[in-house]
């Protein structure tokens, strides 16, 4: 049951770190953040970790919140024309982080968590380093943060570290940019 | 204690933030917040682990140097903001910069220093510029991720040939976050301080470079040390050469200055590479000398880069401000030099050759620096003269420090 789990929050992860990726507006990055932080709080809440995955959710759903209310593209803006890049991203950065996190490490944790704090860090990365419009970017970078916080958290005994990465992950949302009021509204 | 050198600042930039209308309120908390963490980072006992709320913090000696510099930076970039010009935005620039120095100096766990860095970097990409978010964000970014990478091979990777590319990854990634070749940003002196590239090259970078060097390369296995110190030095090399070549292409203008950091880095960088307890009294004392004399001399340098005033005539003044750079003795950069060369002269003897030609060709280039700060008048010479006197006397007692920095 515990290995469905967190094989289901696994996928999960994957699925809205690929949603936040493919997506441009205010309402698909916070549900692709909310999503994310969703599957890596499950896989740590199938080992049991009960805190950690209530800090990574309580951040990706409060990020996901800071997110919509800053970002002033409406709407979902899911697969904008010239998408395919970010498609092929998901699909070859999650399969890299997977291989990273199960066949290149043997630790911290267990290899459930670690693949999908691996999964948040490397999409979270591409669509970061790629990313012209600074609330995707700072979407992106939360999505980063939670896995790095998650990844502490498997290495640490306390909760510190989770609740480090969900704060980060709520601040880089509540960051204010330029591109607030020179934002048009728009999008899918 | 150590805790408190991040969370005074903290609370100072929060509380100048809120206060900021309220001009006298902010300045006197900022400045009180501000003291209290150089406080606080000089009471730390230097290499002691603490346990707070679950994180392990240490200050090691050479980062509790650095980071008492750091504040002392900070107070002098608030110090001398250019005439007419509101302290409060500096102040609470600076207060923020401090508590993340502070953080990225005290936690233990690359992970979380990477996290810090992500956030700052999204942080500081924020504060209006000229340059857009995406390309101020960029670099210090992929530092963070690169050391987010490094960190967990180095932690926990099966394969040796990965283990080896540990080593690449954090000293690459706090590279590009520190923004020397081949991640250099460009530096327009209309832009405000703080959001420029200087407040990574000048400010965070140090407290960054010494987290490799004390703590990032403690997680290194003993296999791939030589690769670790081929990088830094290949790097170290690259930015020294590139900093002479691009100062002797640029005009006297802010790229002569950002070359000139490069430049400074590059022996940073080669100190650090050699692996020799001398050199690397050097390098720290090099990034002192970033911090108290290169990056103030900058900040007061800028209103005549953004007048576009012609170069001063050369006078004494000059010459000195000239001397001080170029590391010439009796100022700081001369004891860190000869540390510097007489590590590579023990280690590697044609590198040595090399850090001489480069040290010696920035000996023209220091008076074309100097030059850029106009005619001092008013404020700017009461700076010089402090910075100066502050420099010379690092540079008269550099053993004292080397003490403190735990190398003698």
């Amino acid at each position: 049951m515990t290995a469905a789990l967190a094989a289901g929050g696994l996928a999960v992860a994957w699925l809205g770190s690929s949603l936040l990726v493919l997506s441009d507006a205010r309402r698909g990055l916070a549900v692709g953040l909310l999503v994310a932080a969703g599957g890596l709080a499950l896989v740590r809440a199938s080992e049991g970790e009960l805190v950690d995955a209530g800090l990574l959710l309580g951040g990706g759903v409060l990020g996901a919140v800071a997110s919509l209310l800053r970002n002033r593209r409406r709407g979902w803006g899911l697969l904008p024309p010239g998408s395919t890049p970010r498609i092929v991203l998901c699909l070859v950065a999650g399969g890299l982080a997977l291989w990273l996190a199960t066949g290149l490490l043997d630790s911290p944790g267990e290899w459930q968590a670690r693949s999908a704090a691996a999964i948040l860090i490397a999409l979270g990365a591409g669509r970061l380093l790629a990313a012209g419009d600074a609330r995707a970017a700072l979407a992106a970078a939360s999505l980063v943060a939670l896995g790095a916080g998650g990844l502490a958290g498997l290495a640490a005994s306390e909760a510190t570290a989770a609740l480090i990465g969900g704060v980060a992950a709520i601040a880089l949302n509540l960051v204010p940019t330029p591109t607030d009021e020179e934002a048009q509204p728009g999008g899918g | 204690m150590a805790e408190l050198a991040f969370g005074f600042p903290a609370a100072g930039a929060l509380l100048v933030s809120l206060f900021h209308r309220r001009k006298v309120l902010a300045v006197v908390a900022g400045l009180v917040f501000g003291l209290a963490g150089l406080l606080a980072t000089g009471l730390a006992v230097p290499g002691r682990a603490e346990i707070v709320l679950g994180l392990t913090l240490r200050l090691a000696a050479p980062g509790q140097v650095l980071l008492a510099a750091t504040f002392l930076a900070g107070g002098l970039a608030v110090l001398f903001v250019p005439a007419g010009a509101d302290r409060v935005p500096m102040l609470a620039s600076v207060l923020a910069g401090l508590a993340a120095a502070a953080a990225i100096a005290i936690l233990s766990d690359p992970l979380l220093v990477a996290l810090v860095l992500l956030v700052v970097a999204a942080v500081h990409a924020a504060v209006p510029a000229l340059r857009p978010f995406g390309e101020r964000v960029r670099a210090p970014a992929f530092g963070a991720l690169l050391i987010l990478l490094g960190a967990l091979v180095a932690a926990g990777a099966t394969n040796p040939l990965l283990v080896r590319l540990a080593g690449l990854a954090l000293v690459l990634g706090v590279t590009a976050a520190i923004g020397v070749a081949p991640y250099l940003q460009t530096l327009d002196p209309r832009e405000p301080a703080p959001a420029s590239p200087i407040a990574w090259l000048g400010f965070l970078g140090p407290a960054l470079v010494v987290a490799l060097a004390t703590r990032f390369a403690v997680l290194i296995p003993d296999e791939s040390a030589p690769g670790y110190a081929a990088v830094l030095l290949g790097l170290g090399v690259f930015n020294l050469g590139l900093g002479i070549f691009g100062a002797w292409r640029s005009k006297p203008n802010a790229d002569l200055w950002r070359y000139s950091f490069v430049g400074e880095w590059g022996l940073v960088l080669a100190g650090f590479g050699l692996l020799d307890p001398a050199a690397s009294g050097g390098a720290y004392l090099l990034l002192l000398n970033l911090l108290l004399l290169r990056l103030p001399l900058y900040l007061l340098a800028r209103p005549a880069l953004v007048r576009a005033s012609p170069p001063a005539k050369i006078g004494p003044l000059t010459l000195l401000v000239a001397a001080a750079l170029a590391g010439a003795a009796p100022f700081a950069g001369f004891p860190a030099r000869l540390l510097i060369l007489r590590g590579a002269s023990v280690q590697a003897w044609p590198l040595a050759l090399v850090l001489v030609v480069a040290m010696l060709g920035w000996l023209p280039q220091s008076i074309r620096l100097a030059q850029t700060l106009g005619s001092p008048a008013g404020r700017v010479r009461v700076g010089l003269a402090v910075v100066l006197v502050l420099n010379l006397a690092l540079g008269l007692y550099p053993n004292a420090v080397l003490v403190l920095l735990g190398i003698r």
